[in-house]
């Protein structure tokens, strides 16, 4: 049920955020911050080379550098740490230190702990090693073909570990029927999120009982315990995990496991107390951290209305090295693969391939903005092709809202939705007509003016099946996404709330303050959040796939109603009164029948805390007030073996309209933005203030990945942007304000009607941006086929087409 | 990204930092001043002094002045101090120009006008603005004292007509009269970046004819390049009509320009031709 929101008193309040009190005070506690006596600090030896079989290591004047306390190689520290975990499926044999053979430039091939990271430095430089160098495989093209020492991982046998083929809905009757084919070739370049904290951990291990106590900024607990105890050859009960404060995630450190297995491991060698920090070179070359390298052709065909009846997409991946994420990424993009468009027909044709860079990890979107970058310059390219209006052609193909929930071909529904409403408000505020009217005072200042449109969905509410749903015999068919939380309301009436999720630089804490206070009506001030380690843990999958508050909402919303039970039984009985006549109002329980006698929160837990022979006996009396409440994802079904239906995993649908207004300079190239619009549907809004940083956030980043970034690797697989300087993030002088509104289509399916919001802007930016860009150069024919949109390659790409 | 082992002095005096600087003959001495370059440097281990000498706490050397022909900046005058200075808008108004593209306000905190040109990157801005400007560079060792004009200060990429054993103490920038005019170009990826390609230009201009034009790039070739044999074009000229396309055909046959992994040498050719057409209509006026 959605509750009327006048209701509601904290739900759709901007709250200060909670998780600033201390990081706006440097009172913050990272990975880093951790500090423990004996400490030892880590250095590793990076490879020079993208494909070499390593020959023989020397790390004797390594050792006999004063201040070093163990220096291994990658064959001995994987006698006592087995591989990496890994999604992979036939598995795709990864070590955190390379044992044999290095993949790509920055793989590890030896450890140094030293009394510090300098000394642990020179130690490094110490280390002789012997390779035998092999031509290096860069281009996924030449990788599907690639024989002897250029398949990467021999026991698999090709540099092709995923090859699939998939249609849904009418998809050869709606081709052969079509109207109009159009059909365009993609190439979607490696990006990063490069938080500012790169990739940490402090790790100890006490041999009295085995135990390992782990602190770190990777993020999901229970992915944490389980796997990292497997490769460190201990039960998951003999790790105990430690979140931190994060500085930033967007999704690499989701599934970040070498940092925290190679402190632990050294720790057990070291026999002392071991700290990892990687570098920005470290981070940059071997922290598993790059988005999606894709090329595609894609295709959409239409009716002589203008109605959309197929789309296509073929899909050829550069994973890197290894595959831990499998096809996850894949998965993602097939969540909203026809985007917020009423299309019967689907096809979807992979082939994930490794070469010699670092390895794919999750990035903010994972691989659904690709996928609404690709759709949307297609619907830009029809429109285009057709000479139609592109809004027009949006507007007519949009499932309309009476329509939901809506079931896409390959089985996945969008819950609900109003994409004609967004449609509106964005067209309100960007006032298309105004920039068209200055498009030609600017051309005689040497400026062009263009604008660009992105209606895109934003799926949200990740569940586990994408990730192995694409293979025949999937290895492990996780089904579980669960969220917990422990609600304690201390004898003094006070709310403690403990979640066991990281923080991201999302507003965990903020979102459950708001939350318990609308559930169990208290006041915010009242409520105090803390975060449990494995050891006391519950089992939680933690901020990924834009999923967090509303799996928070769900477990609060259980754990409260426990409480309340609780709450009433002990209020009942004081107060004389049936259960179910008791209402709570501001921390106040009183009779709804009777006026008069009431009790506060701090009254009716003092008696629960310390009187209890004030009760009856019995069970339900028993003392203190304390609720555990586990929430499984709202909505999952499983998907058939066959493919032919991939079930329900990604239901939790939002809406975004984004319009980029850009001025471009006819001498420099250089893009700017005069005005940008967007517009988001995220459900129900717990905190109007936190939304629009996650949309403006995940808009800076998809500026850089439009205009700005890029990872770039030389024909010999080295590695060309190692700093901050040559991978150019754009900085608050390269992003524009942003004028942010809301639609609010409650989910049907979750607490309070709340959608995720988290990836939001990334989703929606970059086809806005490509668009607007094309609309700039319209006499010239311009159409952006790839990012990032530099000057350089916009010169380069305006001769072409000339 | 740490450094390795090093020793640091930092002497009170010239004289003193000469001394040690003499004395350590066989080591790998280095000067320091903001180290905006030299940390960074040290940290990746390109570069691996011996013994570091810090400039900082030396009096007089962030000094800025005037007399009735030059500007005196000291070397560690930082950045901003030099960007901010009344004395320096007034009498060389291309140098606050062109530091608006340089870098960022905390890292023109700390870094000095001296390091900046001992650094010597052909993307950097001062030394090519100080080679538009005919800047002088006062350089000192035990050996004695040296006057060096910019053209012959900066030989090429990161390297400059500095001995090991000399430190610069100052720049001598000449007045800009005050028919002279300047203009500032540049683009780069973000702002503050380097350079892919900046363009200086500065003319003087009497009762309307012109001389003396001069244009300075960075960004585009491995050289701080300055181009200034344009009096065969401007001769005569009144500054209104001097003929923008000759000089950009001028300029653009001396350069070399080459592709990087992200900016092709077709738009650094065309960016480059573009800002220099910019920069002359400017100067135009
Ligand atoms: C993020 C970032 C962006 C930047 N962007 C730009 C930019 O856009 N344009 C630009 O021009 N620069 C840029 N820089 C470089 C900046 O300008 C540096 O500060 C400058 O190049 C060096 O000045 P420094 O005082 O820090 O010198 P240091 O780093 O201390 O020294 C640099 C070199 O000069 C030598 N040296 C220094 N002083 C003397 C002296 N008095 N006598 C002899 N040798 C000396 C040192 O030994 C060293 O080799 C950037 C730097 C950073 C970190």
């Amino acid at each position: 049920m959605i509750p009327n929101r006048k209701n509601s008193s904290w739900i759709g309040a901007s709250l200060e955020r909670r998780e600033d009190r201390r990081l706006l005070k440097g009172r913050g506690r990272f990975a880093d911050d951790v500090s423990l006596p004996r400490m030892g600090y880590v250095a590793l030896l990076p490879s020079p080379y993208a494909n070499a079989r390593i020959k023989k290591i020397d790390l004797k004047a390594a050792q006999a550098l004063s201040g070093v306390y163990l220096v291994v190689t990658g064959a001995q520290f994987v006698k006592t740490v087995g591989p990496m975990p890994t999604r992979s499926n036939a598995p795709v044999v990864q070590y955190c230190i390379a044992v044999d053979r290095v993949r790509h430039v920055g793989e590890p091939v030896a450890a140094v702990v030293a009394v510090n990271r300098y000394i642990a430095e020179d130690a490094v430089e110490l280390i002789e090693v012997e390779y035998e160098e092999y031509d290096p495989v860069v281009d996924p093209m030449a990788s599907i073909k690639a024989t002897g020492n250029g398949v990467l991982h021999p026991d698999v046998g090709s540099n092709v570990v995923h090859k699939s083929e998939h249609s849904w809905g009418p998809l050869s009757q709606n081709l052969k029927k079509a109207a109009h084919i159009v059909t365009e070739n993609f190439r979607w370049n490696r990006v990063a999120p490069q938080p500012i904290e790169t990739c940490a951990a402090v790790a100890d291990f006490n041999p009295a009982g085995e135990y390992f106590t782990i602190w770190s900024n990777m993020s999901q607990q229970s992915i944490i315990g389980g796997n990292l105890a497997i490769s460190l050859g201990v039960q998951e009960t003999q790790v105990n995990y430690h979140l931190c404060d994060v500085g930033g995630s967007f999704g690499g450190k989701a599934g970040l496991f070498h940092v925290p297995m190679i402190a632990a491991g050294l720790a057990r060698l070291a026999k002392r107390p071991v700290k990892y920090v990687e570098d920005r070179m470290e981070h940059m070359a071997n922290g598993n951290q790059n988005g999606s390298d894709r090329i595609y052709t894609a295709s959409l065909s239409l009716d002589s209305d203008g109605r959309f009846t197929a789309v296509i997409f073929d899909v050829i991946d550069d994973f890197g090295a290894y595959f831990m994420i499998n096809t996850g990424s894949h998965g993602n993009s097939l969540a909203q693969a026809t985007g917020p468009y009423d299309i019967p027909a689907l096809g979807y044709n992979l082939k994930c391939v490794l070469t010699n860079k670092v390895q794919q990890a999750p990035y903010r979107g994972f691989g659904g903005e690709v996928a609404n970058f690709v759709l949307e310059r297609l619907v830009d390219a029809a429109a285009k092709k057709m000479n139609w209006d592109p809004i027009d052609l949006r507007r007519r193909n949009f499932i309309t809202k009476d329509n939901f929930p809506y079931r896409i071909p390959n089985g996945n529904i969008y819950d609900s939705g109003d994409y004609e409403k967004v449609l509106e408000k964005a067209l309100m505020a960007a006032d298309l007509p105004y920039w068209e009217s200055k498009k030609k005072s600017a051309i005689q200042k040497g400026k062009r003016i263009g604008w660009g449109i992105s209606t895109v969905n934003e799926r949200s509410v990740l569940s586990m099946t994408e990730f192995w749903f694409l293979d025949k015999s999937p290895r492990f068919p996780q089904t579980s996404s669960p969220e917990s939380v422990q609600i304690r309301i201390a004898s003094n009436g006070r709310a403690v709330v403990t979640i066991y999720a990281p923080h991201w630089g999302n507003s965990p804490e903020t979102m459950a303050v708001q939350l318990v206070a609308e559930t169990l009506g208290m006041h915010p001030d009242h409520i105090e959040v803390n975060y449990g380690s494995t050891e006391n843990g519950m089992i939680s999958k933690g901020p990924v796939g834009s999923r967090y508050t509303v799996m928070l909402a769900g477990a609060i919303a259980g754990a409260c109603k426990k409480l309340k039970d609780r709450i009433f039984t002990f209020a009942a009985h004081m107060l004389e009164v049936e259960k179910n006549e008791l209402v709570i109002r501001d921390e106040v329980v009183s009779s709804a029948f009777s006026s008069g006698s009431s009790l506060t929160f701090a009254e009716i837990s003092r008696f629960a805390h310390n009187f209890r022979l004030e009760f009856p006996a019995g069970e339900e009396y028993a003392s203190g007030l304390i609720a555990q409440y586990t929430y499984d994802h709202p909505l999952t079904t499983s998907p058939n073996p066959d493919t032919n239906d991939l079930g329900i995993f990604y239901p939790i649908v939002g809406h975004a309209c984004h319009i980029a207004i850009v001025e471009v300079d006819e001498i420099t190239l250089q893009t700017k933005f005069l005005k940008y619009v967007a517009v988001h549907d995220a459900g129900t809004i717990v905190n109007p203030k936190a939304v629009a940083g996650q949309i403006r956030g995940g808009i800076a980043q998809g500026i850089g990945t439009a205009l700005y970034e890029r990872v770039y690797y030389d024909d010999q697989g080295q590695l060309l942007t190692v700093t901050l300087a040559d991978y150019a993030i754009p900085t608050s002088l390269e992003i524009p304000d942003i004028v942010i509104d809301h639609v609010e289509t409650p989910s049907p399916y979750t607490e309070y009607g709340i959608k995720g919001c988290g990836e939001g802007g990334r989703l929606a930016a970059m086809p806005a941006i490509a668009a607007a860009i094309d609309n700039a150069f319209k006499d010239k024919g311009l159409f952006i086929r790839e990012l990032p949109v530099t000057p350089s390659f916009l010169y380069d790409n305006l001769h072409i087409d000339d | 990204m740490k450094p390795p082992n090093f020793q640091y002095k930092r002497p009170f005096s010239i004289d003193e930092a000469l001394a040690i600087i003499d004395n350590c003959k066989d080591l790998d001495v280095r000067i320091i001043a903001g180290g905006q370059s030299l940390i960074p440097m040290m940290n990746f281990r390109v570069a691996v002094p011996e013994v570091l000498v810090d400039l900082g706490a030396i009096q007089g050397l962030t000094t800025i002045q005037k007399d009735s022909d030059f500007l005196y900046i000291g070397a560690m005058a930082t950045a901003t101090s030099v960007m901010q200075s009344d004395l320096i808008l007034r009498n060389a108004p291309l140098i606050p120009l062109a530091y608006e593209h340089v870098a960022h306000p905390t890292i023109r905190n700390r870094g000095t006008l001296g390091g900046n040109l001992c650094h010597c990157d052909p993307a950097s801005e001062m030394p090519m603005v100080m080679s538009v400007l005919q800047a002088k560079l006062i350089v000192a060792s035990t050996r004695g004292v040296r006057c060096i004009s910019a053209k012959d200060f900066f030989k090429d990429l990161y390297t400059t007509a500095l001995e090991p054993d000399e430190i610069l103490t100052q720049i001598r920038v000449p007045f800009a009269s005050h028919s002279t005019r300047f203009a500032f170009e540049e683009i780069s990826l973000r702002k503050g970046d380097y350079a892919i390609v900046g363009i200086a230009g500065s003319i003087e201009t009497k009762q309307g004819s012109c001389k003396n034009l001069r244009i300075g790039l960075c960004g585009v070739s491995n050289v701080v390049a300055c181009f200034d044999q344009f009096s065969d074009l401007t001769q005569g000229c009144r500054v209104e009509n001097i003929p923008t396309e000759k000089i950009i055909e001028r300029v653009r046959s001396q350069i070399n320009f080459e592709s990087t992994a992200s900016v092709s040498a077709a738009y650094r050719k065309y960016a480059t031709e573009g800002l220099i057409r910019r920069v002359v209509d400017r100067l135009r006026g």
